[in-house]
């Protein structure tokens, strides 16, 4: 069925009667790509130019989330995205620590909802993609074995200046503050706050680069505080602390506040660390290119699909965190 | 489930202390009635040595009263025999001093022995010491009491007639008369208090003896009730304990059939996510197509009624509009679309149908418990089920034989199939692609269900106690340890059959189920029996 578009997309899953489906649904307005297996995936992206990846979790032999991670470091541009159903934490943990998904949709799917993020995504990666015209090409050409390089991190620029980087931590647990504070005060220029309003006003008067929280989501503040700071300051790189092993939660936080890691408590203090070494190092990418981030992308190129998300609440706090911004000049 | 724990350590503490404190009790009787006894002992020596002074007491005060009266006689006959027969002088002399002599020792010795059981000492008897415990026993005392104080009173004259007389032929006759007064005065007292007192010491101790039986009885009667207590304290606890195991060991078993609900629920779910999904796609996607056919029909149901109506302005226009819309149905091959769409559809909803069909076969929740069922058809739902453990990295082998139908409890065969296919899958996950062959067959008069991986293996070393329950090599929490437990009771106990392992690390494991057949004919009411003795 050939279309004029020039947007392709790849669409991922085991099930041939899925990919169907899909492709009905998108054949329209994209050019479709189907694999039914990881492999022939990989291969697909580097023989194309993929905008957008639409995988199923669980496929025999590479899971959805290995499949992503192995097409982050091909193409980077590629904006993934994963259908999966509410069954598999550990898979999602594991696609939050290092596959960088833009979206988890779960089964069974909404077909508007479906196609919004699907568009959402293809618009991103339009604008994402200028960053990246020649390394997919290059990753096509060179035909590196997608194994070696599946862990390389791109290379952040060095630190702005000789200042000590912000590092917001905001624990509700006062003990459990100090002692972060006292162990990350040396590498960091550390912000405590033990409560919203606390963070709230560090926010407001500092230049924070990572934001390391222990906000319970469940709560309603908490959720719609995370929201109005990811709007507000889409720079800012949020990793998450949480006492329980959450699916919905960890969907949620990835979704909708492109949450950069999710530490589960109690965390070895050395992880802790390098997660926060990596979030700075993102967080310095996006603050030189901002085309990087994609949150930051969403926001620009695809504000409905954000805005959907933002609840009343939320943007009293954004309404607050903008006069303030204003007071104090930031 | 912590609150539990807690007091289950409090009530171990408690019948822990409650074992000291019956142990402490029993060895305290015990060394109790060993004091006891060498208490009673000691003074049963003291007693003796008692008695054994007032023998020699006795003994020493007739020794003494001879020997005073015959001083007495020797003197009077000294005085009698003429100054010239020197023989007789000599004679008489010698034997006076003898009898002084022997006066003399026995009387000392006598006072001493009054001394002793007066007030305790040291009495020296042919050499030997003795050392006596002062009699304290009131009773034993006051057969003496009378005796002790004449002594007291007149001693000073005996003594001092032994002590102070050089020469015995020159002895004050005065105090002989007054000492010979004494002892003939008090002979009959001392000799009577000494055989009394021996009688009463005597006494005294068969009543010692008889309380010193008392008390070992006593003390025997009460460690053993004391020991009683405590075997049947120790029992009810042990019951308590072993109802305590067999309850927990309840809770475990309905938690590892839960656990294996949870998988054939989560597994299932996993299953009709799927078709769920892409049959919901599908119909949205065909309404979105029935709007553009409901477009062309109107259209062209518009164009035949200007036809109709002859009305040919309007017709031009209209045709062209419809045609396009018709062109572009075709362009974009709706019809085809749609019908794949319902094909797909209606394939997703058959294949919910026979995902639910064998959730029924799986659990058989509205059948009876027994019944005759097909090995074959069981491992079949029971592969649907476990399907979304199987996918990622299992090729299924499929290996059944044709088997008859047997009697069996198809829910609780499916629960041990299951269990197995769920090892077999983990056995092959560090490998990353793994087969598992299912092979039934019939063996004599036995139905043979071989479920066999290319995993890992069994370590030779745990293969004996895969089945014990509580055995596992998963982590904590992410297994009961009484999977293949239950599944051997339900093949064994259940089944009358037999579930066998075999395995060799690094190349596989094989589980053989062997399940009797004849159950069916008892089933069917036939005998068989009376024909086939040939056979064995």
């Amino acid at each position: 069925m050939a279309t004029e578009s020039n947007i392709n997309i790849l669409l991922v899953d085991d099930e041939p009667l899925v990919l169907q489906s899909l492709s009905a649904t998108f054949r329209r307005q994209y050019n479709i790509f189907t694999a039914t297996n990881g492999k022939d995936a990989i291969e697909i992206v580097r023989q194309n130019h993929i905008h957008v990846v639409l995988s199923d979790q669980r496929m025999p032999g590479m899971l959805g989330h290995e499949v992503l991670r192995v097409i982050k470091t091909i193409s980077p541009s590629t904006i993934r995205i994963l259908l999966t159903g509410y069954s598999d934490l550990d898979a999602i943990m594991n696609s939050v620590n290092s596959g960088e998904v833009f979206r988890f949709l779960t089964k069974p799917w909404k077909i508007d909802q479906l196609r919004d993020t699907v568009s959402a995504a293809v618009e991103i990666a339009q604008k994402v993609g200028q960053l990246y015209p020649s390394k997919a090409d290059i990753m096509r050409t060179s035909g590196v074995e997608p194994a070696e390089i599946i862990d390389q991190e791109e290379e952040a620029p060095p630190p702005a200046n000789a200042q000590k980087e912000g590092l917001l931590i905001v624990e509700f647990n006062k003990e459990q503050l100090n002692t972060m504070v006292q162990v990350f005060g040396k590498k960091y220029q550390v912000y405590p706050a033990s409560s919203i309003s606390e963070a709230f006003d560090q926010l407001s008067k500092n230049e924070i680069y990572v934001m390391l929280t222990d906000l319970n989501l469940n709560s309603e503040d908490g959720i719609d505080f995370l929201h109005a700071v990811k709007q507000e300051y889409p720079n800012i790189v949020i990793i998450l602390l949480t006492q329980v092993r959450d699916a919905l939660l960890a969907i949620k936080s990835i979704n909708e506040f492109q949450v950069y890691r999710y530490h589960v408590k109690p965390c070895a203090v050395e992880d802790l660390d390098k997660t926060i070494q990596s979030a700075m190092n993102r967080a310095r990418t996006y603050r030189v290119q901002p085309l990087k981030n994609v949150a930051y992308v969403a926001k620009e190129v695809a504000p409905q699909l954000v805005e959907k998300e933002v609840s009343q609440k939320t943007n009293w706090w954004r309404e607050k965190l903008r006069s303030a911004k204003k007071l104090f000049g930031g | 489930m912590a609150k539990n724990k807690t007091t289950d350590e409090q009530q171990a503490g408690f019948r822990f202390a409650e074992l000291i404190i019956f142990g402490t009790i029993f060895l305290a009787l015990v060394a109790s009635v060993f004091v006891l006894n060498i208490i009673i002992s000691r003074d049963s020596q003291r007693d003796a040595e008692q008695v054994f002074c007032a023998t020699k007491q006795s003994e020493y005060w007739q020794r003494a009263y001879r020997n005073l009266i015959r001083i007495q006689e020797r003197l009077a006959e000294l005085s009698i025999i003429d100054s010239s027969q020197v023989e007789q002088i000599a004679e008489k002399s010698t034997q006076l001093d003898t009898a002084f002599f022997n006066y003399k020792k026995a009387i000392t010795i006598f006072d001493s022995t009054i001394a002793a059981l007066d007030k305790g000492g040291v009495i020296m008897l042919e050499g030997s010491e003795f050392e006596i415990a002062p009699v304290t026993n009131p009773r034993a005392r006051a057969t003496i009491e009378k005796e002790i104080q004449k002594w007291t009173e007149s001693r000073g004259v005996l003594i001092d007639l032994a002590e102070k007389t050089q020469n015995p032929k020159q002895i004050d006759p005065v105090q002989l008369e007054k000492a010979i007064d004494f002892a003939i005065q008090n002979d009959e007292l001392i000799l009577a208090s000494n055989r009394d007192f021996i009688v009463r010491l005597g006494e005294l101790s068969t009543e010692k003896i008889k309380n010193l039986q008392l008390a070992q009885v006593v003390a025997l009667v009460v460690s053993i009730l004391v020991f009683l207590g405590m075997a049947i304290r120790l029992t009810i606890s042990l019951r308590k304990q072993a109802k305590i195991i067999q309850e927990s060991q309840g809770q475990l078993i309905q938690n590892e059939k839960m656990a294996s609900l949870g998988q054939m629920v989560a597994g299932l779910a996993h299953e009709m996510n799927t078709p769920l999904g892409f049959v919901r796609n599908n119909i949205e996607i065909i309404r979105e197509n029935d709007r553009e056919f409901q477009d062309a029909v109107i259209a062209s149901s518009a164009v035949l009624k200007s036809l109709v109506a002859g009305n040919y302005n309007e017709v031009e226009k209209q045709i062209t509009t419809t045609l396009e819309k018709l062109k572009n149905i075709e362009k974009i091959g709706l019809i085809d679309e749609n019908m794949m769409m319902i094909t797909n559809s209606l394939e997703g909803l058959d294949r919910m149908q026979e995902l639910i069909v064998n959730l029924r076969n799986f659990s058989r929740l509205d059948q009876t418990a027994t019944q005759l069922a097909n090995l074959n058809q069981c491992l079949d739902s029971t592969l649907v089920i476990a399907n979304h453990i199987l996918k990622r990295h299992m090729t299924v082998v499929k290996d059944y034989g044709n088997i008859p139908d047997i009697v069996c409890a198809p829910a609780q065969l499916n629960q041990v199939f299951l269990n197995i296919i769920t090892n077999a899958a983990h056995a092959c996950e560090e490998k990353g692609e793994g087969v598992l062959r299912l092979k039934t067959y019939v063996e004599k008069d036995q139905a043979v269900v071989q479920i066999s991986d290319n995993g890992k293996g069994i370590p030779p070393e745990i293969i004996n106690k895969i089945f014990d329950p509580f055995f596992t090599t998963k982590p904590v929490g992410k297994g009961t340890g009484l999977g293949l437990s239950i599944s051997k009771k339900i093949i064994e106990e259940g089944h009358n059959g037999r579930i066998v392992v075999k395995s060799k690390v690094g190349h596989g494991t094989d589980f053989f189920i062997y399940l009797p057949m004849q159950s069916k004919q008892e089933k069917a009411g036939k005998v068989f029996s009376e024909s086939t003795p040939a056979l064995n």
